[in-house]
């Protein structure tokens, strides 16, 4: 789940009241948020991945404070336009490599304007969207700007490199974009993203200032926004509009949630990426019942307007529901079910309000799971122990039984696990192997899935259920394990017969394959002793395997004791 | 002088000289350890009557048959004597608990199902609502097999999910359900095979067979996602997946199972609290609380979202959840480390205990 560390002396000061770590701890619970550890003033959080607004200290403490009912309603910033220049040409250009562009202006509440904190948290924020919404900056990545040292209108372009010069962010002096392409730690990680053969994203303003090289970094000067700035331009590039959306929309809560006024940046050039809903609410329409059959009530409009304020958004009745007002830094609230379980959700849900289902139903087990359950008890009989294995093997084990069509995996963790099993054999072998400090006689069987290419399987490859025993002992022999599968064979009431064969890892001219009706269905053999020492075992082993997915076609299914 | 008293076999030999010779080699050194047996205490309380040599010890064929058991009468034994560690399977204790858990959910009324292990991206994501963006999709949370192509599912069902991805309207509709996650959805990538990463996938292929309301089903399966393998983390992971649907089911049921399930498990503290999952909506999580563990997040749940259940062709609502079943089993197996639950060593498995 996306993390990050608050200030927790910020989030109560945004709420204006002392609350203990229990109880804030408890509201956070019923949110969508976790509470993870506290060091001092660090708050460990985290949240579910709808809910990325609980990350910032802003929208933590507009959320509780609608939880513990001190606030409600929709937080309504005002619109203070920053004049009709305040736009941005977006060049076709930039529609091969980095299209969506979308911006606001924020403004302080009063003159001390942006302190250290704010700004600190607004990076921090930035930073966190850029690693999620923005799939680390792919998709999406924002930009925070002073608008007193910037100059309407706008252009986001993108030029030959050769003529653009900036002074980077943690620079002194103005450098070629070449060569901070070049050599600098930011542009050699996001650099991909901003360049197009000789061409690199600018973000510029009226008096041709770099604002930033987006998505890479920001310039100094009209790239750097600093404690006293009291005007802002919040920017958002990206390959999706609604990404750039979102992540727009959620920085603005870090400014909104502390009484910084909004205003709109027009978009020439491009596509609209948001229109008035970048710094306006939204409208979702709610349903009466919708909202009834989810919850499971029907809630009387007053507690739906009480719960609605509670949640910190806004809206009116009508006669079939509710029209809800939505703010920007809750893209998660995009139709009326996403609302209704804002509205379930807020009222709490109790174990005791629970109800069982309204009809009842017969259950049952799985006819071939109840088969596979019978082998698995007779296998138990028949004096085997039971191991339970994954599915996934190491590589050398494969090998070692020349397991060539088994499937592999393309991104394994570790060797250990690296290899889809297509016969129990293959784990059964590391069970001799990590068995081998053991006594002896040892002997033990199992029923468990395996994987079998497939063509005719929608995945390539068809999962199917094996029942193997493993004998290990002095003067175990083939005989002892073709016993055993055809004592189990016969169980399931089906003629076979037993013809020699071939196959790897075991001992030639000791291994037979049982056929039903021509169909394979069981494999016996003598493991070769070349194996056995490779494992370090150091008694003759004799296994047997049948496929069970074949026997219950062929007649498993007449197997009921 | 030493060497030659040794030769003539006498006795009275200085030792630290014939040590000196030994290590010379001049010399060789016989140990010979001598025995005696003599009646312990413990002997001396057996019954040594005259005649007790002619009592019958381990009685035989020849002794049932010709009787003679009855003139000799029998040695006693030493009851209390070490005798050999036998040995034997038992049922392995988390397999028995795991059909324990699946009869308890027959007992509710639900019918199992299961799916294949090596799935679709379609099937373990897109029909899901997952966006085909989402980063648990990347190659850090799921499994890949290489070298075999799967297929995209019939045409009408890809339709479905593609409209419902792309924020379209669904055939017949008047309007889309929603905006989707905008872009361009992919069908190239929903054919890609995947290991399953979610047992839900089994009640998606499940709710595709348009199955007659009301029904009931749980699924109690393996899937597997990029983990490192410690104390606390498998790759390799069951899941309980299951979902209740019918006209009428609300939030309140999910409730209700999870109650129910928890008071049958014997778990008597249970709490929910808000959560997420890209194809519920509400989402929500039940916490059980352990006594050494204290809290513990074990029933994620929600109802389906619209984007689930109409492109499969479902009229009724549907409420679903996936149980962390190993994390139960540890929790009532008493077991502390989840590589445990792969069981493999048969000292342990057949010597008895728990």
């Amino acid at each position: 789940m996306p993390a990050s560390i608050l200030s927790l002396a910020r989030v109560r000061a945004g709420l204006g009241m002392p609350l203990s770590d229990a109880a804030l701890e408890e509201l956070v619970f019923l949110s969508k948020a976790e509470w993870e550890g506290r060091d001092g003033d660090d708050l460990r959080i985290s949240v579910t991945p709808d809910r990325l607004d609980l990350l910032s200290e802003a929208g933590l403490a507009l959320h509780l404070a609608g939880a513990i009912g001190i606030a409600e309603g929709l937080p309504r910033p005002r619109e203070r336009p920053a004049g009709d220049s305040a736009r941005c040409a977006v060049d076709p250009s930039v529609g091969g490599r980095r299209p969506a562009f979308a911006a606001v202006t924020v403004e302080a509440p009063d003159e001390a304007g942006l302190d250290d904190a704010t700004l600190a948290e607004a990076i921090r924020f930035q930073e966190l969207l850029h690693a999620t919404v923005g799939r680390d900056r792919r998709v999406a990545s924002l930009g925070i700007y002073p608008l007193d040292r910037i100059e309407f209108p706008l252009r986001y372009a993108l030029e030959p490199i050769e003529a653009v010069r900036f002074v980077p962010l943690d620079g002194t002096e103005e450098i070629a974009a070449s060569r901070f392409y070049a050599e600098h730690p930011m542009a050699l990680r996001y650099g991909g993203l901003g360049r197009d053969g000789g061409a690199v994203l600018t973000l510029r303003d009226a008096r041709g200032s770099v604002l930033s090289l987006p998505p890479v970094l920001n310039a100094r000067g009209a790239g750097e926004a600093r404690p006293g700035d009291r005007r802002l331009l919040l920017e958002s590039t990206g390959l999706s509009a609604r990404a750039v959306r979102e992540a727009l929309g959620l920085l603005e809560v870090v400014f909104v949630g502390r009484g910084w006024s909004v205003g709109p940046v027009a978009t020439i050039g491009s596509d609209d990426v948001g229109g008035a809903a970048l710094y306006r609410p939204r409208t979702v329409d709610l349903p009466a019942d919708l909202l009834g059959a989810i919850a499971g009530e029907a809630l009387p409009a007053s507690e739906v307007a009480h719960r609605l304020a509670a949640v910190r958004l806004g809206g009116h009745p009508h006669p079939h529901g509710w029209s809800v007002e939505v703010p920007p830094w809750r893209p998660d609230l995009q139709t009326a079910v996403d609302l209704a379980e804002d509205v379930v959700l807020a009222g709490g849900i109790r174990p005791e309000s629970g109800q069982l289902p309204p009809s009842r139903s017969r259950g049952h087990r799985l006819p071939e799971g109840r088969f596979r359950a019978r082998v698995r008890r007779r296998l138990l009989g028949m004096g085997l122990a039971q191991p339970y294995t994954p599915l996934l093997v190491g590589e050398a084990t494969a090998r070692l039984a020349g397991a060539e069509e088994a499937i592999r995996l393309q991104n394994p963790v570790s060797a250990e696990f690296a290899v889809l099993r297509d016969r129990l054999l293959l784990s059964h072998l590391e069970v001799l192997q990590g068995n081998t400090r053991h006594p002896y006689p040892q002997r033990f069987g199992e029923v468990g899935p395996v994987l079998r290419r497939s063509p005719a399987a929608e995945s390539g490859a068809e999962t199917r259920y094996h029942a193997a025993l493993v004998l290990a002992e002095e003067g175990a022999g083939f005989a002892d394990g073709a016993a055993r599968a055809e004592l189990l064979l016969r169980s399931f009431d089906v003629g076979f017969v037993r013809e020699p064969t071939t196959l790897p890892a075991t001992i030639p001219g000791r291994a037979a394959v049982c056929r039903v009706a021509g169909e394979p269905v069981a494999e016996v053999a003598e493991i070769h002793p070349e194996v056995l020492v490779a494992l370090g075992v150091p008694v003759p082993v004799t296994w047997a395997e049948l496929d069970l997915t074949a026997l219950w076609a062929l007649g498993g299914r007449r197997d009921t004791h | 002088m030493v060497l030659k008293q040794i030769a003539n076999g006498e006795e009275e030999i200085d030792e630290a000289i014939a040590g000196t010779l030994e290590r010379r080699g001049l010399v060789r050194t016989e140990h010979r350890s001598i025995k005696r047996w003599s009646v312990s205490e413990e002997g001396k309380r057996l019954d040594l009557a005259p005649g007790g040599g002619d009592q019958v010890g381990a009685l035989t064929v020849r002794d049932l048959a010709d009787g003679a058991w009855q003139r000799r009468g029998f040695r006693p034994y030493d009851v209390r004597a070490p005798v050999p560690y036998a040995r034997a399977p038992r049922e392995n204790p988390y397999l028995a608990w795991l059909d324990e858990f699946a009869d308890l959910l027959v007992g509710l009324g639900f019918a199992e199902t299961e799916g294949p292990l090596l799935e679709t991206e379609f099937w373990n994501n897109d029909v899901l609502f997952m966006p085909q963006d989402h980063p648990a999709r990347s190659i850090h949370d799921a499994f890949w097999p290489a070298g075999i192509t799967g297929r995209p599912p019939r045409a009408d069902l890809l339709g479905g999910v593609a409209a419902v991805h792309e924020g379209r309207a669904l055939p017949g509709d008047p309007a889309p359900l929603g905006p989707g996650w905008g872009g361009r959805y992919d069908p190239a990538l929903a054919a890609r095979p995947v290991l399953r990463s979610q047992t839900t996938a089994v009640s998606a292929r499940f709710l595709a067979s348009r199955p007659r309301p009301p029904f009931r089903t749980f699924s109690l399966d393996r899937n597997f996602r990029v983990e490192s393998v410690d104390a606390r983390h498998h790759l390799e992971f069951l899941q309980c997946e299951g979902i209740v649907g019918e006209e009428g089911v609300t939030l309140r049921h999910l409730v209700g199972v999870f109650r129910e399930l928890t008071e049958a498990l014997g778990i008597p503290d249970l709490k929910i609290r808000p959560s997420y999952f890209p194809f519920t909506e509400p989402s929500i999580e039940g916490y059980v609380r352990h006594p050494r563990i204290g809290w513990m997040e074990v029933l994620p749940g929600g109802l389906f979202r619209p984007e689930v259940l109409r492109p499969l062709g479902v009229e009724v609502p549907v409420a679903a959840w996936g149980i962390g079943v190993t994390r139960l089993a540890m929790v009532s197996l008493g077991l502390d480390d989840i590589r445990d639950t792969f069981d493999t060593d048969l000292d342990r498995l057949t010597r008895g205990g728990t």
